[in-house]
C-alpha cells in the first residue's frame, strides 16, 4: 500500500469527459476557454497522479474560469453547463484518489467511483434543469425587493451550511 | 491517529459565523464606505439608485464571507478513513533496521548524537575487534592512530580530532550531517576490509505507518469549499449584473444541500470467506474469495472492504480490498491469492469502510466473516539429506561412528584377545604366523540422541528484505527435514524451543514421533509466524531447557545469530557438555550503514562460536539445505 496513489483509468475517463464539458461549454470566451482548457488538464493529471492539491488547483481554474466567462456575458445555459462540469470534475476526481487511496492501485473499485459519480451528475442535472428553467420562465421587471430577498436569505442559508 | 471532526451535527462554530450581529456590522462598514465614496465623488452614487446600492452592498458581503470561506478551506482538508496495512508483513524486521532509524532521526537534537555517537562507536569498535583480529588494546591503539584506513571521514570518528570548518560546510550543502557521515564511513571502510560488496541504497523509511481509524461514523469535509465557490459566483453575479452567475451559484446550492442531506450510511453486510485449500504444503499459494451480502434495508451506495490478512502471509495475486456498491440483498465477491511459508495462521475481522452517496459522512466498522478463518501450512517434506552429526551417542546401535572400539565396520585398532571374544573377531592371519591370538575393534556405530532447539525468540524474526521467509521460517523448515533425515538414521531426535512460549518435545524414534514432532512444528504456539510479545529471560527459561537435555544428547541449534545473548546461550550449552552445531540461516540485508554493521557483527558472532569449539553451519539465503550441511562437512572433516 506504499506504492502511489494511481486510480484507474476508467475514473480518469470520467474526470476527463466532466472537466472537457465544462471546458467546452466556455470556450465561445476564448480566454475563458483557453483557462478552463488548462485547468481541466492540470485536474486530469492531479487525478492520474492522486494528489488531490493538483486536482484542487485545476478544478480552481476552471472555476476561474467560468467567473471569467461569466463576467465576459456568456449565456446563462452554457455557464451551468460549465460549472456543473467542473463540479463534478473534481467530485469524481477526488472520490477516485481517495478509494484508490484507501485499496490500493490493483483492486477493484470501479462500481463505487460510478455510483457516487452518477449520483452526484443526478443531482446537479435537477438543480441545473429546476433553476434554468425557473430562469427562462421568469421575465424581467421583478420588484428589486424580491432579487434583495433572494439574494440575502439565499446567502444567508449558504453560510448556515456546512459544506 | 489524528483527530477527526465528529457527527456534523456537533458543529457549532458555524453558527457564529451567521451570526446577525456580525452580518450586520460587515453591512453597516459597506454602508459607511459607500457614504464616503458618495461624499468624495457625488458623481458616482448619481448614477445610481438607492435600491441598487443596497444590492451591491449585499453582492460585496457575500464576496466578503465568501473569501473568508475559502480562507478557512484552505486551511483544512479533506478527512479519510485510515485503513490497516493488511499488505504489509509486519512480523519481521531487517536486522540493522533499527541502527538505520536511530542514525536518521536522533540526529536532530544534542541528546541525540550523544546517544548515536556512543552506541555506534562501541558497535564498529567490537566488529573492528574481529576484522582486524587484534586483541582489544591494539585494536584502540589502531583505532586512536587512524592508521587503519585511508579514508578520512571513517578514521575521524575514532580519533577525536575537530570537526573542521570545511567539513560542516560541505555536510551543510550536502544535508547529512558530520556525524552520520562519518559513521557511514567506518561501517563502509570496515566492511571493505572484511572483504563484503558494499553499496549503499535507499533507507526504507517506516515513519509511514499510521495507525487504522477507529471504527465510528466520521465527517470527511469533502465538500468544504462549495459554500465559498457559490458565494463567490454569486457575489460577482451581483457585483458585475450578470445573471448567469447567480444561477451558478444557484445550482451550486443545490449540490450543497444534497451533500448536506447525505444520510448515515449503512455497514449490514454478511461477508463469507472460502479458502482454497485450507492445509497447503510450504510455499504453496491460497486462494481466497470472499462474498459480501448486503443485508441491510438500504442501498449501500459507496462499500470498502479490507479483508484481514494474517500478518505474515503475502498477497501474490489480486488484492484483499475491493470497493463497490450493494443494492438490499444483492451480493458481490471477489478472490485473491496468498502465499506464505510454513505456520498456523489465523484471519482477523473485515474492515470496512462504507460512505453515502455525497461522500460526506464515513462510517468504519470492523465485522466478523463467517466461513474460513485460517490456514495451516504442513512442514512435511521428504528429502534425503545425510546430517554430519558429532560423535557424541547414546547406548543405542545406531550409524554415527563413534571413537569407542567394538564391533563394527571401519578398523579401528588391534588389542590382546580376551576369553569371549567372538571368533570372528579374531585376527586370524596374526594368529598364522605365530603371533598369538589378538582382537580386532572396529569403530563402534552407535544412535546418536539430538535435540532440535530453534531460536524463536522475538530478536529472530528477521528476514533480510520485506518478502523473503524470516529466518525462524527457515529455521522451522529445515528442522523438519533434517527430524525426517535423522529419524530415517535411526538416531533419537527431540525437539526445543528457545523462546519464552516454552516447547519441549522428548527425544524419541519412529514414524509416531516424526508425525508428532512435524505436527508440533507446524502448529505449536512457540514457533506461531509473529513474534512472542514477552522477552526472553535467560536466567528463568535456560535452566529449565537444561534440566530436561538427556545427558548423552548433542544439541542442533537452529539461529540467525542477530544478537549476543543467544551467543552466549551457545556457550552454555556447549558448556553443559553438550556438543553444539549450529545451524544460521542467514538473514542478513545489505544496502543501508545499518544493515551491513549487523552484517559484519553477525560474522563476529560466528567466528567467536567457531573459536569456541561449535561447529557452525552459515546457511545462505538461497543456497539448498543439503548444500550448506555439505559444504560445513567438508570444512570439518
Amino acid at each position: 500500500m506504499d506504492e502511489a496513489i494511481r486510480p484507474p483509468r476508467f475514473a480518469l475517463l470520467l474526470t476527463g469527459g466532466a472537466v472537457t464539458i465544462a471546458a467546452l461549454a466556455l470556450s465561445l470566451v476564448p480566454s475563458a476557454g483557453l483557462l478552463a482548457f488548462a485547468g481541466g488538464l492540470i485536474a486530469v493529471v492531479g487525478t492520474a497522479r492522486g494528489s488531490q492539491r493538483v486536482l484542487g488547483l485545476g478544478a480552481l481554474l476552471q472555476f476561474a474560469a467560468v467567473v471569467f466567462a461569466g463576467a465576459a456575458s456568456l449565456s446563462p445555459g452554457l455557464l451551468l453547463v460549465g460549472i456543473l462540469g467542473a463540479v463534478l470534475g473534481w467530485d469524481i476526481g477526488e472520490q477516485s484518489i481517495n478509494v484508490t487511496r484507501q485499496l490500493g492501485s490493483d483492486a477493484t473499485m470501479v462500481r463505487s467511483i460510478v455510483i457516487h459519480g452518477a449520483g452526484s451528475t443526478f443531482v446537479g442535472a435537477v438543480a441545473m434543469v429546476l433553476v434554468y428553467g425557473t430562469f427562462l420562465v421568469s421575465t424581467g421587471g421583478q420588484p428589486l425587493v424580491a432579487l434583495v430577498a433572494f439574494l440575502g436569505g439565499g446567502g444567508l442559508v449558504l453560510l448556515a451550511m456546512r459544506a | 491517529m489524528r483527530a477527526r471532526s465528529r457527527r456534523p451535527d456537533d458543529e457549532t462554530d458555524e453558527a457564529s459565523a451567521v451570526g446577525l450581529r456580525r452580518f450586520l456590522s460587515v453591512f453597516g462598514v459597506f454602508a459607511v464606505a459607500a457614504g464616503f465614496v458618495v461624499l468624495i465623488a457625488p458623481g458616482v452614487g448619481s448614477g445610481l439608485s438607492m435600491e441598487y446600492l443596497v444590492v451591491m452592498a449585499i453582492g460585496a458581503a457575500l464576496l466578503f464571507f465568501a473569501a473568508r470561506r475559502w480562507f478557512k478551506r484552505a486551511l483544512s482538508s479533506v478527512d479519510t478513513a485510515e485503513t490497516p496495512p493488511v499488505e504489509r508483513r509486519t512480523t519481521v524486521s531487517v536486522p540493522g533496521d533499527d541502527f538505520d532509524e536511530m542514525l536518521i532521526k536522533n540526529a536532530e537534537n544534542a541528546m541525540g548524537r550523544l546517544q548515536v555517537k556512543s552506541t555506534s562507536k562501541d558497535r564498529i569498535r567490537a566488529v573492528a575487534e574481529a576484522v582486524f583480529e587484534g586483541d582489544g588494546a591494539d585494536v584502540d591503539e589502531q583505532l586512536q592512530a587512524g592508521t587503519w584506513s585511508d579514508d578520512a571521514d571513517a578514521v575521524a570518528l575514532f580519533s577525536g580530532q575537530r570537526t573542521s570548518v570545511r567539513d560542516r560546510v560541505s555536510s551543510f550543502v550536502s544535508g547529512t550531517p558530520v556525524l552520520q557521515r562519518r559513521i557511514v564511513s567506518a561501517i563502509e571502510q570496515l566492511a571493505g576490509l572484511a572483504g563484503e560488496e558494499v553499496s549503499w541504497g535507499e533507507i526504507p523509511d517506516r515513519s509511514e505507518d499510521r495507525e487504522p481509524t477507529e471504527p465510528g461514523d466520521h465527517a470527511t469535509d469533502r465538500w468544504h469549499g462549495l459554500t465559498a465557490l457559490a458565494l463567490t459566483t454569486v457575489g460577482f453575479g451581483v457585483l458585475l449584473s450578470q445573471p448567469g452567475l447567480v444561477l451558478c451559484g444557484a445550482v451550486l446550492s443545490g449540490l450543497g444541500a444534497y451533500a448536506v442531506a447525505g444520510s448515515s450510511p449503512s455497514t449490514e453486510v454478511r461477508i463469507d470467506r472460502d479458502i482454497q485449500p485450507t492445509d497447503p504444503h510450504p510455499g504453496d499459494s491460497v486462494s481466497v474469495t470472499v462474498e459480501v451480502e448486503n443485508v441491510g434495508e438500504q442501498l449501500i451506495p459507496d462499500l470498502r472492504i479490507v479483508d484481514g490478512v494474517p500478518a505474515d502471509l503475502t498477497v501474490e495475486d489480486n488484492s484483499p480490498r475491493h470497493g463497490t456498491a450493494l443494492r438490499p440483498g444483492a451480493t458481490m465477491e471477489y478472490t485473491y491469492t496468498l502465499s506464505g511459508v510454513r505456520g498456523n495462521h489465523t484471519f482477523e475481522d473485515a474492515f470496512l469502510v462504507s460512505r453515502n452517496l455525497p461522500g460526506t459522512l464515513e462510517r468504519v466498522a470492523e465485522t466478523d466473516v463467517d466461513g474460513d478463518q485460517s490456514v495451516t501450512y504442513d512442514v512435511a517434506s521428504a528429502l534425503d539429506l545425510s546430517v554430519p552429526l558429532r560423535k557424541h551417542a547414546s547406548m543405542h546401535v545406531g550409524r554415527v561412528l563413534t571413537d569407542s572400539a567394538g564391533s563394527g565396520l571401519e578398523f579401528h585398532s588391534v588389542r590382546e584377545y580376551r576369553s569371549g571374544d567372538p571368533l570372528t573377531r579374531i585376527d586370524w592371519s596374526r594368529a598364522a604366523r605365530g603371533e598369538g591370538l589378538a582382537t580386532l575393534q572396529f569403530h563402534e556405530e552407535r544412535a546418536a540422541t539430538v535435540v532440535l532447539v530453534i531460536d524463536a525468540r522475538r530478536e529472530a524474526y528477521v528476514a533480510s528484505d520485506d518478502d523473503s521467509p524470516s529466518a525462524v521460517d527457515r529455521s522451522v523448515l529445515a528442522a523438519a527435514k533434517l527430524a525426517s533425515a535423522l529419524l530415517a538414521a535411526d538416531d533419537r531426535v527431540g525437539l526445543a524451543a528457545l523462546s519464552p512460549r516454552q516447547c519441549w518435545l522428548s527425544p524419541g524414534a519412529g514414524h509416531t514421533h516424526l508425525a508428532r514432532l512435524h505436527d508440533i512444528l507446524a502448529t505449536d504456539e512457540a514457533f506461531a509466524p509473529s513474534p512472542p510479545t514477552l522477552p526472553y529471560y535467560q536466567r528463568i527459561n535456560l535452566p529449565a531447557l537444561r534440566k530436561r537435555l538427556p545427558s548423552d544428547s548433542q544439541l542442533l541449534v537452529f539461529s540467525p545469530l542477530v544478537d549476543d545473548e543467544v551467543v552466549g546461550v551457545v556457550r552454555q550449552l556447549q558448556a553443559s557438555g553438550h556438543p553444539v552445531t549450529i545451524i544460521s540461516p542467514d538473514s542478513s540485508g545489505s544496502g543501508t550503514p545499518g544493515r551491513t554493521l549487523a552484517r559484519l557483527e553477525r560474522r563476529k558472532r560466528l567466528s567467536e562460536l567457531r573459536g569456541a569449539n561449535v561447529r557452525v553451519v552459515d546457511w545462505d539465503r538461497d543456497e539448498s539445505l543439503a548444500l550448506a550441511l555439505t559444504n560445513a562437512g567438508r570444512r570439518w572433516s
